[in-house]
């Protein structure tokens, strides 16, 4: 995924996002080092949820 | 029901991302995410190696995940540096959250002004984390609001707390309820939030 160097703001909450999905989020932010990202929230993605996503 | 835990790769690889950010994040909340001991201890590491973080982070979410005393004790690492951290949210982080005080009181004490550390359990006997409790408590500067609801406060960490509360002459929110030491100890019968 491609994200906006521009977005100050980056809010994935409970969307019961699977593993891959972090993954990929990571290798994003990896290559956005200089973005102006300021603030990230991931929050209520628990395990579970990302099982049931899963299946 | 599900026993198989997802393991910690993908919080690992944004770990890894957090600590790459040249600017430093403001605000970072991972709460109820399912971190386990790998991922907070990368995080952990991740805030620590980043010297920026010790000023631009203000507000750290990791309450509702099991970070296991490794995680804990990388999270403390950064934490005992001197940071500008606001709110920082460790409710509901497993056992061993007693460990956190010297951190706190060596790296905390300046800006921090909400502390929640929610439904966590307390060592039920005195140890040498009571010291770091009361030092903690006497020298907070800007601290507003504590949270201690539905932990296992001992009497003596009680007695603390209070002695501190009111020593330290600063207005405080402090949350006990539902704490069942914290009703035997005052011996009455804590009320609901908001009556």
């Amino acid at each position: 995924m491609r994200i906006n160097s521009s977005i100050e703001k980056l809010e994935v909450s409970n969307v019961g996002a699977t593993e891959k999905f972090f993954l990929s989020l990571g290798e994003s932010l990896s290559k956005n080092a200089n973005s102006a990202l300021a603030h990230l929230n991931l929050s209520d993605n628990p395990y579970y949820a990302r099982k049931q996503h899963c299946k | 029901m599900f026993s198989r835990r997802i393991k910690d790769e993908g919080f690992v690889n944004i770990a890894t991302a957090i600590q790459g950010f040249k600017a430093g994040l403001v605000s970072i909340n991972v709460s109820n995410t399912g971190l386990g001991k790998k991922a907070a201890t990368a995080l952990g590491n991740a805030l620590r190696k980043n010297v920026n973080y010790t000023q631009t982070l203000t507000v750290l979410d990791v309450s509702n995940n099991n970070l296991g005393p490794e995680g804990v004790a990388s999270l403390a690492d950064f934490l005992a540096q001197p940071n500008n951290v606001k709110r920082l949210l460790l409710g509901n982080t497993g056992p061993n959250v007693e460990a956190l005080f010297a951190p706190l009181a060596r790296g905390c004490t300046q800006a921090l002004t909400h502390l929640d550390l929610s439904n966590n359990k307390f060592a039920k006997k005195p140890t040498v984390s009571q010291a770091s409790f009361e030092q903690f408590f006497s020298s907070v500067l800007s601290l507003k609001h504590v949270d201690f609801s539905g932990s296992k406060l001992t009497p003596a960490y009680l007695d603390a707390l209070l002695a501190r509360l009111v020593g330290n002459g600063t207005p405080y929110h402090a949350c006990i309820y539902s704490s069942s030491h914290v009703s035997r100890h005052l011996g009455c019968r804590p009320q609901p939030p908001g009556q």
